[in-house]
């Protein structure tokens, strides 16, 4: 997902693209901070979305290339913003982890001369499924027991973001009245289990985006 | 002379002393009985023996380690921390996971219900070395109460209510945990956690004349949160509606309130131990079987007398049914759902005990 190609300007982007996910951060911690008509769980995930959504846009908005590179760059500058509020480093600590993921998703699955598209459906429908996992897997998580029920746990997005900045989402109002997920008993993985997993898949999935696929093999036979 | 007056004396000590207890005479369970219930609870707690960590805890969980540790304190045995490690180790493996902000627990989702029956417990030993841990988990609870420390104002839901303890969402489940330990532990009457706890209460109750909440119900009794019930909208259930008995008793809510003769009403009107009444599927069983004993002792009659008019003596309905699940490895637990934990046999028999412990005093 990095560009060993990147032009010098990529650490002044870097540095602006830094500056405009920590003000979307800070914007979002401000706003719902006080807002009372959501619980914390719920707050945590607005401000997910709404980093996610700043550093999306941001990548849409810049030509491709060693700019890719220097978004990754300014995300991880921006987190490492020691005055960030700890809630906000820890829920942009959890995107990063999950856009990183779904980076090198995207590049595997789009690798080897297939349309860009077919990342992005594929990288959105993995998330999807993923992100519901609290939801369909209610059902399995009571009848098959407690380590299928954290296995498909670790599986979620959501988990990581609620892990990492200390919520339980489980028994978040509307979750809980739509999966016995917040009923059973099953616990969350370790935020540093989980992170390094994240980690860990992320590297795997670039390392194999790297790798010249069949088809381009193919082609060069 | 001297003689009638001392007569006198002790009639009349006896009899203040009758109505103070919260039992009324006739309580006691027949011989026959009353010997099952206690050999269920010592098969319990025998089979919780069988379970119990070297570290003296129960399913690694301070929650259930301090729900068995009341289940050997209150028995009919009393067991005391002088009765050897099985009483003592428990009690350390509580203390252990004390934690700065003074909750007691082993996991952050958790900690209200934790810190809640933790305290209950360790106020059960009797033992004064505690009085620091005790009063540092009821600043805890306190402060996890939901009010303006959150940003909430006495008009919102969620006022005066305590969740789980990983999230701000309360419920009247762990709000009667944190109220039943709050009073356990002598907590002072006029503080004002407790008019804030009866907000939360009453928008919990289905009693529109007391709920502020359009969704409010007329038939007394009461639902997991302000709108919302697992079971079914915002129906009333057996588990939450002893639960908010409970709440209302302990707060020093009067027993001639309307909103507790309405809750009793409703006891009456669905009153049955064959299941968890308004619960589908057995969800919530033995919680139901727990707060049931819990609230029926408190109100401190020993008969019921149901909608159809039939008498109840609930200290034998509910003994006569513990016994009757009881497993033959000495433990209960819920055959036919696993929600709320009741697939655990070390939480689940250590509720039963606490049941039947009430049923025998």
């Amino acid at each position: 997902v990095t560009d060993a190609t990147a032009p010098p300007l990529a650490g002044t982007l870097a540095a602006a693209l830094a500056a405009a996910w920590l003000l979307a951060a800070l914007l979002a911690h401000t706003l719902l901070a006080e807002a009372t008509w959501a619980p914390a769980t719920l707050r945590a995930f607005t401000q997910s979305g709404a980093l996610a959504a700043t550093a999306l846009l941001l990548r849409a908005a810049l030509p491709p290339g060693g700019i890719v590179a220097a978004t990754w760059a300014a995300l991880v500058a921006a987190l490492a913003a020691a005055w960030a509020p700890a809630g906000t480093r820890a829920v942009g600590l959890a995107v990063l982890l999950i856009l990183l993921f779904a980076g090198a998703l995207d590049a595997l699955v789009a690798r080897g001369g297939r349309e860009p598209e077919a990342g992005t459906r594929a990288t959105l429908a993995v998330l999807l499924l993923a992100g519901t996992t609290p939801l369909w897997g209610g059902p399995l998580a009571e009848q098959l027991g407690e380590r299928v029920g954290a296995a498909l746990l670790a599986l979620s997005p959501l988990s990581l973001i609620a892990v990492l900045a200390g919520h339980d989402y489980l028994r978040d109002p509307w979750l809980y009245a739509h999966s016995a997920f917040g009923t059973l008993r099953v616990a969350y993985p370790g935020a540093a289990l989980l992170a390094c997993g994240y980690l860990f898949a992320t590297g795997l999935l670039a390392v194999a985006a790297r790798r010249p696929s069949s088809f381009t093999r193919s082609l060069t036979a | 002379m001297n003689g009638l007056v001392r007569t006198l004396t002790t009639g009349c000590v006896t009899t203040l002393l009758a109505l103070a207890t919260p039992l009324a005479a006739g309580a006691d369970l027949d011989p026959g009985l009353r010997e099952k219930a206690q050999h269920a609870v010592d098969a319990g707690l025998h089979y919780l023996r069988g379970t119990q960590a070297d570290d003296g805890s129960w399913s690694k969980s301070v929650g259930i380690t301090a729900l068995a540790l009341r289940a050997y304190l209150e028995s009919h045995r009393k067991y005391a921390e002088k009765d050897g490690a099985f009483i003592t180790r428990p009690i350390e493996f509580i203390l252990a996971h004390v934690n700065d902000d003074g909750s007691i627990s082993e996991t952050n989702q958790n900690r209200s219900y934790n810190t809640a029956v933790a305290i209950t417990a360790l106020q059960a030993t009797g033992n004064a070395k505690y009085a620091e841990v005790i009063a540092r988990a009821q600043d805890f609870l306190r402060k996890e109460q939901v009010d303006e420390g959150e940003g909430y104002k006495p008009d919102h839901a969620y006022y005066g209510g305590i969740g789980y303890g990983g999230d701000e969402r309360p419920d009247l489940s762990n709000l009667y945990l944190a109220i039943e330990a709050l009073h356990a532990t002598k907590l002072d009457a006029k503080d004002p956690t407790w008019e804030k706890a009866l907000m939360f209460v009453n928008r919990s109750q289905n009693r529109s004349e007391s709920n502020d909440q359009d969704w409010a119900a007329d038939d007394g009794g009461f639902t997991y949160m302000p709108g919302y019930s697992p079971h079914d909208g915002t129906g009333s259930y057996g588990g939450m509606t002893h639960a908010g008995l409970i709440s209302l008793l302990f707060a020093g809510v009067d027993k001639s309130d309307p909103r507790v003769k309405a809750a009793y009403d409703w006891i009456r009107a669905n009153y049955t131990l064959e299941t968890n009444p308004g619960a589908p599927g057995n969800h919530g069983l033995y919680y139901y079987y727990n707060a049931f004993a819990k609230s029926m002792y408190a109100y401190g009659e020993p008969t019921i007398v149901d909608a159809q008019g039939a008498e109840h003596d609930w200290r034998v309905d509910l003994a006569t049914k513990l016994v009757s699940l009881q497993g033959e490895d000495g433990a209960w637990f819920n055959k036919d759902s696993a929600r709320w934990w009741e697939n655990n046999k070390d939480l689940v028999t250590s509720w039963s005990v606490i049941a039947l412990n009430l049923t025998l005093r």
